[in-house]
């Protein structure tokens, strides 16, 4: 049997390691086992010298200059009167504490009307005994995700994804999420069946992304289906959890 | 005209929207370059990049009230640089006639010592040998550094089919590289 790192655990995932060291998106055991592969094997050593240059020539590429009146022309060819849309707030806005009314009913009660926490049902029997209480939820991806019902009484529900925060809380149109993510983290998020907001443009395979603010960010969730979040810092996933919504 | 040139460009948009039209040229002059340079290396004609870089500035304008700042401002606009430009390659059916038109240079001139512009060139016609597609996801990530998340807005896909479109992109000019004699090593198997 060959020595080679390259024989014993396939050539693509060895080239995929150089390539994200190129990038420079590995994590650190990452580094580590490409380390030790790279000092044994010195065709894996060119390979990524390869990389290298390929990126420093791309990075080495002319810039060139559009014309000097090009944003004049620019500017003289826009249509007039504002853009459409204008009277259309931003969606990126400051924590706006909820004062919408709270549905009725025993789960909105308990949980809120629209957060099913599948994981949750079981826990039920708690509640006559403590006010706060904790969940196991059933972390889609990860297997090992938690969750906590902070008060029974005020039907919110808190979602941690490491340092990130999902709060979720029942109002009139559906379910209002309030993300709190730390500064320097983007925390994604992506649905699947039909869960869509007016804030953001959720689907599947475009996940939205909430830059690290000190401000919170707010959105209200109608239709049903899963929310997955996940938090990234420096390109590297740290945490995901998901929540199920009906 | 005077103007914030230290507002953040979700301030701009903002500015726009409510209703301040000379504030659109913060963006354009911000942005311009960047657009340019991308539109310029996916269409490889100065002419038909500029006036690509300036339909997608007016689009950007027109649909200024769709756009949702949690997405970055230049990954919005870049977003429709390549869709423009792919719309403008499929558009003049150039890919079959760029790659026949690319592949003359011979072994023996690209073996050649080349100055520094030269291989700018080459660099440049060895994209053209790239899918539209691939070229341009190569192109924002190297020429532009943008990060994987934000390639996968650009592209409309998850990080991993970014991940995945990269690695064989890579790769494959790579190839193309060794086979032009611009990578001499070729270490890549």
């Amino acid at each position: 049997m060959s020595n080679s790192p390259r024989a014993e655990t396939g050539a693509d995932r060895w080239d995929a390691l150089l390539q994200q060291a190129v990038d420079g998106t590995l994590s650190t055991a990452e580094k580590g086992e490409l380390s030790q592969a790279l000092s044994r094997d010195p065709g894996l050593q060119a390979q990524l010298e390869d990389y290298r240059k390929l990126s420093n020539m791309m990075g080495a590429l002319p810039v060139e200059e559009p014309s000097a009146d090009f944003t004049n022309r620019v500017m003289a060819a826009l249509p007039a009167g504002s853009p459409a849309g204008a009277a259309r707030a931003p969606s990126r806005a400051p924590d706006r504490a909820s004062s919408s009314p709270r549905r009725t009913g025993l789960l909105s009660g308990l949980f809120g009307p629209r957060v099913r926490l599948a994981y949750a049902f079981s826990a039920i029997a708690m509640i006559a005994v403590a006010g706060v209480f904790v969940f196991q939820i059933a972390g889609i991806e990860t297997g090992a995700a938690t969750g906590t019902i902070v008060s029974r009484e005020s039907g919110i529900v808190d979602l941690p994804i490491g340092d990130a925060v999902l709060n979720f809380r029942p109002v009139e149109s559906g379910e209002q999420v309030v993300a709190h993510v730390p500064v320097g983290s983007i925390l994604s998020l992506t649905v699947s069946g039909d869960l869509d907001s007016d804030e953001f443009d959720l689907r599947a395979s475009s996940p939205v992304d909430l830059e690290g603010s000190e401000n919170a960010y707010t959105l209200v969730l109608t239709g049903s289906g899963t929310l997955t979040a996940t938090l990234w810092t420096n390109e590297m996933e740290v945490a995901s959890e998901s929540i199920e919504l009906e | 005209m005077k103007r914030r040139t230290d507002a953040t460009d979700a301030e701009i948009v903002q500015e726009c929207l409510a209703g301040d039209r000379d504030a659109f040229g913060v963006l354009v002059d911000r942005h311009k370059s960047v657009i340019f340079n991308v539109a310029l290396q996916m269409l490889k004609d100065r002419s038909d990049a500029e006036d690509a870089a300036q339909c997608v500035f007016i689009r950007a304008y027109e649909r200024l009230g769709s756009y949702k700042p949690q997405h970055k401002f230049f990954s919005w606009i870049y977003r429709m640089t390549v869709n423009e430009s792919l719309n403008r390659i499929r558009g003049r059916r150039e890919t079959t006639e760029l790659h026949e038109s690319m592949l003359v240079s011979s072994p023996e001139t690209t073996s050649r010592a080349m100055v520094e512009a030269e291989l700018e060139d080459r660099m440049g016609e060895a994209l053209m040998e790239l899918v539209p597609e691939d070229r341009a996801l190569i192109l924002l990530r190297h020429y532009e550094e943008m990060p994987y998340r934000d390639l996968g807005f650009v592209f409309d896909v998850p990080i991993q089919t970014v991940k995945s479109r990269l690695f064989t992109a890579r790769r494959r000019l790579c190839e193309i590289c060794r086979r032009r004699g611009i990578m001499p090593t070729g270490g890549i198997a």
